[in-house]
């Protein structure tokens, strides 16, 4: 958790409107919770309390921008601010859909999904953490330390591994 | 009546026939993977992995030559393309390219090879008798998706970041037309007759369709971020991939109307159709296979697994 949030603190501006990079990137991450689907995903879906259940995230502010839901999340140890849209909420597949469209983290073009299903267990339930995203840096090659793949990966990495972690223990801690 | 169906019987077997042996051509798909430097070469088939090829870092762009036995991979992290010999399926060559190639694409002569420089904003022309023959035009920002007409004289090129393509003379190898499109051109394909360009526009969720004699232009929406575009053998039928929907809409080209949209493998990227065998591959770049697609009923038939986020950007099947 620690190194996540340095790598916050590191983190360089990203909203340059030109080509990304060529190669997308991947972090997918999965964690089993010992709760009914239902109760998880109503943690999940509410895209206006991620400080509920993410430990990186101090506090979240909902706003509405005509039929589009936006909320800024500001990040604890004066890590910035991050901006992001809702793309979609299916309660059906239990599955909610973001991007990212502005702020303080280390990646680019950035969209993810997260996903609530049953099991294995009775009673448990599997939440899968999908994003894709580029590196930062967008010119040829050589491509300076902080702004490459592994930069970008990390990070998501530490968001995906530190938030997941918690949310199961608020979860199960939660009876 | 008893001659009728025995009739009957045997012109349907001979029927059969025609469609299965006549040629004895068979189909390959040489899929690029992003994620682990492969790629992997599929007897289409028998919907099976033959040889898994290692090649330079990043592969993304695929294009083929039947005349020449090669398949050629844009690396787009390893600066270079892999030459690789179709007959062995090993790579024989790596040509190295200053810059970050994405798209590529051969003239159906087999003679040039066309290369997309992602943040240089050019096209290479490569000789294919010798790799060192090179020209260069500056095009637009972020090509991306190359294609070339049957009679190899005309270069389309999608360029990313300036919303339109560029139509490029290929024997004075300049830029003559720029038509404009939606948000994002990407993937892109003609049809057997060159009268059709099909491309994608990421931003826009849509794909245009450019009469490339006129350069009127339609537009159909799609699905969401799409990427790439395939015809089927008889101009009927496009598809194409849907990255952010997981999906492939099936298209109706008379009607312009959508008959399917088919549930494939997490982001889908390249799509082309297998005219001998009458299916569609769909390359998945977040769940490393191939999804193949029965081009009549539009059904999955088989997923495929290939190597680490398979991209196969471009026409990356070839017939022998």
């Amino acid at each position: 958790m620690r190194k996540f949030l340095t790598l916050l603190a590191l983190a360089t501006l990203s909203l340059n409107a030109a080509a990304h990079g060529p190669s997308p990137q991947k972090v997918e991450k999965t964690i089993v919770i010992k709760a009914a689907p239902a109760k998880v995903w109503a943690m999940v879906k509410d895209f206006g309390n991620l400080q509920a259940w993410h430990p990186a995230i101090a506090s979240t502010k909902l706003e509405k921008k005509g039929e589009e839901t936006h909320r800024t999340l500001t990040l604890k140890n004066n890590g910035g601010e991050i901006t992001e849209k809702l793309r979609s909420s299916d309660d059906k597949e239990m599955k909610l859909k973001y991007e990212i469209t502005g702020g303080a983290a280390p990646i680019a073009d950035y969209n993810s999904f997260i996903q609530v299903t049953p099991g294995p267990g009775a009673g448990e339930s599997s939440v899968t953490w999908v994003g894709r995203f580029y590196r930062t840096y967008k010119l040829n090659p050589p491509i300076p330390a902080g702004q490459d793949d592994e930069t970008a990966v990390k990070f998501v990495t530490g968001l995906y591994d530190g938030g997941l972690a918690n949310l199961k223990k608020v979860l199960e801690n939660s009876k | 009546m008893k001659n009728l169906i025995l009739f009957t019987a045997f012109s349907m077997i001979s029927t059969l026939n025609a469609c299965t042996s006549t040629k004895n051509e068979t189909s390959f798909a040489y899929i690029s993977n992003q994620g682990d430097h492969t790629v992997s070469v599929i007897d289409n088939a028998e919907s099976k992995v033959i040889k898994t090829v290692k090649v330079g870092k990043g592969p993304v762009g695929v294009a083929v030559s039947r005349a020449l036995n090669r398949a050629f991979i844009t690396n787009v992290e390893g600066q270079s393309i892999s030459v690789i010999d179709t007959n062995t399926n090993t790579v024989i060559e790596t040509i190295g390219i200053k810059g970050s190639p994405v798209g590529i694409a051969i003239t159906p002569n087999s003679k040039t090879l066309y290369v997309a420089d992602w943040f240089s904003d050019r096209i290479l022309a490569i000789d294919t008798n010798n790799y060192q023959n090179r020209h260069e035009v500056i095009v637009a920002k972020a090509p991306a998706g190359l294609i070339v007409s049957s009679d190899s004289k005309t270069l389309y090129v999608a360029a990313r970041d300036s919303n339109d393509i560029a139509v490029i003379d290929t024997s004075t190898f300049s830029v003559t037309k720029r038509i404009p499109t939606g948000k994002h051109p990407f993937g892109l394909t003609l049809s057997a007759d060159d009268k059709m360009l099909l491309s994608v526009n990421v931003y826009d969720n849509t794909i245009s369709i450019t009469n490339t004699d006129s350069f009127k232009l339609e537009t159909i929406k799609v699905g969401e971020h799409p990427y790439c575009v395939a015809l089927n053998a008889n101009n009927q039928t496009i598809y194409v991939t849907n990255t952010q929907d997981d999906t492939v809409s099936v298209i109706d080209l008379a009607s312009k109307k959508i008959m399917a949209t088919i549930d494939v493998g997490m982001t889908p990227e390249g799509v082309s159709f297998d005219a001998l065998n009458n299916q569609v591959l769909v390359a998945s770049w977040g769940q490393n296979q191939v999804s193949v697609i029965d081009a009549k009923t539009n059904q999955i038939l088989s997923s495929i697994k290939t190597g680490d986020k398979s991209r196969a950007f471009g026409q990356f099947i070839l017939v022998k």
